[in-house]
């Protein structure tokens, strides 16, 4: 452990501490701070190759409850998100199917509800090369 | 690095690192050497309040520590009085004018530095032996001497500088003030009580030793540049990284060494880079960042500043006020963090890691990330001068109303890249909102869960795009609902699984494979119980169902082996003791075996 670090309001009376809890203070309120990750694009045929990819999948471990969504991107177009929640201390896998042909797929995830920590462990992007770049 | 970087790309991949894996991170730091997890926040530490506690300030100016405590100065657009205040180390008390402490966070000041200030001061705050000198950085200009320096000397004594240059005793004014080897330096003062003559923009003035009377001539001042009162070499910034003093014109870097009034020297170290504002420079393990107007740069010693600009040219590019950068090094994280502070809100907008050597920074208009490093460490708030939502959700409806949950619905105000939606629920007739969560980009729904049976709600959402929120949607009637019964028999109103979809799988898995997924509408401990009727070319009736499998809370996937060829149906429904939501909509795959 290290000094405090603080922040002073500009348009305010508040002294913030910082790096604390899973909230920040707002202007008005709290608001809960989400992690929002994206994978680069995977190309397994190369840039213009084609793939028919099945899934993407996220490993996260929670220590009290969670909601997030996972976003599949094949070609830079988002599919159809999924949303998923639960409860308690554990390690959650979700996966959302894309059965989407296309060069890249690449994987988006945002909490959306969190109470405690939450650690991503693992995004796997799944499928199969059709035809390679030449 | 740690075990996020295994298997982050499925198959051809295995050996990429986590430099590969990421294209942004938002909101998420490491710990340890390479757990990935989600940023802690920040809480409120302190109030500052006017004397008496009528009312709180309108502005926090300074924050630094001080001998064993931590010192801050406040401003009211109010009593246009400018305030110090003295807390303990860790913020958990704050000390009175009489030096008795408070266990309360509504600190009161232990005096008053200015009156008649209309406007938020910059402030510097020097600390001599148990001893604070606070400079106001608007106290003079050519035409006139405003704030004088002042003095703290603990519990409460709050008295103006004064020193004798041999016609008689004047207040002293300074733009700035540093303590540099037992010695008092301030900045833009020369020895005249007359506004005219006193207003020296290159002068840098230091006491004599232990902070002592300020020195009257010769070897008590320097002059910086050549260029008297140009604002090209005027002192914006005077710090102490390791053993140097540096003094930051606007566009010029000075270094001083030396351990006496007759051993001080100076060394111009750049005539290009200096430091852009009176914050915008802090030191973090005996080097010194800063912020100049070519952005930032880090230099120890002697040496030549080192521009760090090119790993964020955008972000530095977006930095219309330069000389309103603050920077401040955070212990915890080993990062020197940038703000800007335009619009009167708080905003960290990129953080250089000194420990990595890598820029924490924007990513364009997703926000903060790490675009422009490679690295991911905990970075807050919104990018600056980014566009806001282009307008709110609009339609407001409520779906799948159960004991517990409820679904939100709205159609999109805005659905670029970036932009989520925020939805916040409360009783009819409370006052107070409770966050329900955050929906991904062009989501046109939510679940609200956590809701108590047969009680009367409303909720409201907004767009949220680079920390900016669009005008909220309701409350009006199509997003307010009342929650079902709860019950324990047959028939209880649990909320259904949504979303399910069924492919074939047969080029995956093997012949008859059936691929199904939903979503669960998150029913504490729900099950999830699946039927299937078929082959059949129409749909079938209720009766012609039966269950395959019921599969345990949380899971919200299976795959089913069809025994012959034709077109199959599907519905799921969720289950809990003799209790069930009901059925979703059917779905039907046709399939070769």
């Amino acid at each position: 452990m290290a000094g405090f670090f603080y922040y002073g309001e500009d348009s305010g009376a508040r002294i913030l501490r910082a790096n604390t809890g899973v909230t920040q203070v707002t202007s008005a309120s709290t608001e809960q701070v989400h992690m929002h990750v994206k994978t680069w694009d995977w190309l397994p045929a190369g840039p213009i190759g084609d793939n028919v990819f099945r899934e993407v999948a996220a490993v996260l471990k929670v220590s009290n409850g969670i909601s997030f969504s996972l976003t599949p991107v094949v070609d830079e177009e988002d599919q159809l998100l999924r949303s998923f929640s639960v409860a308690g201390a554990r390690t959650v896998e979700a996966s959302a199917p894309v059965l989407e042909r296309g060069a890249r797929a690449a994987a988006e995830l945002i909490t959306t509800s969190r109470t405690g920590d939450v650690e991503l462990e693992d995004i796997l992007i799944s499928g199969k090369g059709l035809r390679t770049t030449p | 690095m740690g075990p996020f970087t295994k298997g982050v790309i499925e198959g051809a991949n295995r050996e990429l690192s986590l430099e590969g894996a990421l294209r942004f991170a938002r909101n998420v730091r490491f710990d340890g050497i390479g757990r990935l997890k989600a940023r802690n926040g920040d809480e409120v530490a302190m109030t500052l309040k006017v004397t008496g506690g009528s009312s709180n300030v309108t502005s926090v100016v300074e924050v630094i520590q001080f001998a064993d405590f931590a010192l801050a100065v406040g401003h009211s657009t109010v009593t246009d009085e400018v305030y110090l205040y003295r807390f303990t180390a860790a913020m958990t008390g704050w000390y009175n004018a009489a030096g008795a402490l408070q266990s309360n966070l509504n600190a009161e000041p232990v005096g008053v530095l200015w009156t008649a200030c209309t406007t938020a001061p910059a402030v510097s705050i020097a600390e001599g032996l148990n001893e604070a000198y606070i400079a106001h950085n608007g106290s003079l200009n050519a035409t006139a001497l405003s704030f004088p320096l002042k003095k703290y000397t603990m519990p409460g004594t709050i008295a103006t500088v004064t020193a004798d240059f041999g016609a008689g005793v004047v207040n002293v004014y300074a733009l700035g003030a540093v303590s540099y080897n037992q010695h008092l330096w301030i900045w833009g003062f020369d020895k005249t009580a007359v506004a005219g003559t006193a207003y020296r923009p290159e002068k840098l003035r230091h006491s004599a030793p232990y902070f002592d009377t300020i020195v009257a001539a010769g070897s008590g001042s320097f002059d910086i540049g050549h260029r008297v009162r140009s604002a090209r070499e005027g002192i914006q910034c005077g710090i102490v990284a390791g053993e140097v003093l540096y003094i930051g014109g606007a566009f010029g870097l000075w270094a001083i060494v030396g351990e006496g009034r007759d051993s001080f020297q100076k060394k111009p170290l750049s005539s290009v880079v200096g430091i852009a504002g009176l914050k915008a420079a802090c030191e973090a393990n005996g080097v010194l960042y800063g912020w100049s107007y070519r952005g930032p740069f880090r230099v120890s010693g002697f040496s030549m500043p080192e521009e760090l600009h090119v790993g964020i040219p955008d972000t530095v590019a977006a930095i219309a006020n330069p000389q309103r950068v603050i920077a401040a090094y955070d212990e915890d994280r080993d990062q020197v963090c940038y703000f800007y502070d335009s619009s009167g809100v708080r905003k960290k907008f990129a953080s250089y890691d000194i420990t990595r050597d890598v820029w924490l920074g924007p990513d364009s208009a997703i926000g903060v990330g790490i675009a422009c490093a490679n690295r991911i460490t905990p970075v807050t708030s919104s990018a600056v001068a980014l566009d806001p939502p282009t307008g709110p959700p609009t339609a407001a409806s409520t779906s799948s109303i159960g004991s517990t949950t409820a679904v939100a619905n709205w159609a999109n105000g805005d659905v670029s890249a970036g932009t989520s939606t925020t939805v916040e629920y409360r009783i009819q007739g409370a006052t107070a909102w409770s966050s329900a969560g955050t929906a991904g980009t062009a989501a046109t729904s939510f679940t609200i869960t956590g809701l108590s049976n047969n009680t009367a709600y409303e909720w409201r959402a907004a767009h949220l795009k680079n920390g900016q929120l669009s005008a909220y949607l309701g409350p009006v009637a199509g997003s307010q609902f009342t929650t079902a019964e709860s019950g324990t028999g047959t028939g209880d109103p649990m909320s259904p699984p949504t979303g399910l979809v069924a492919y074939d799988y047969t080029y995956y898995i093997g012949a008859g494979a059936v691929y199904m997924s939903w979503t669960n509408s998150g029913e504490t401990d729900a099950s999830t119980q699946i039927v299937r009727a078929g082959p059949s070319g129409a749909a079938p009736a209720d009766g012609d169902y039966s269950a395959i499998v019921t599969k345990t809370p949380d899971l919200n996937g299976h795959v089913d082996f069809v025994p012959s060829t034709g077109t199959w149906w599907y519905k799921v429904r969720h289950v809990r003791g003799v209790d069930s939501s009901a059925y979703t909509a059917a779905v039907s795959v046709p399939m070769v075996v």
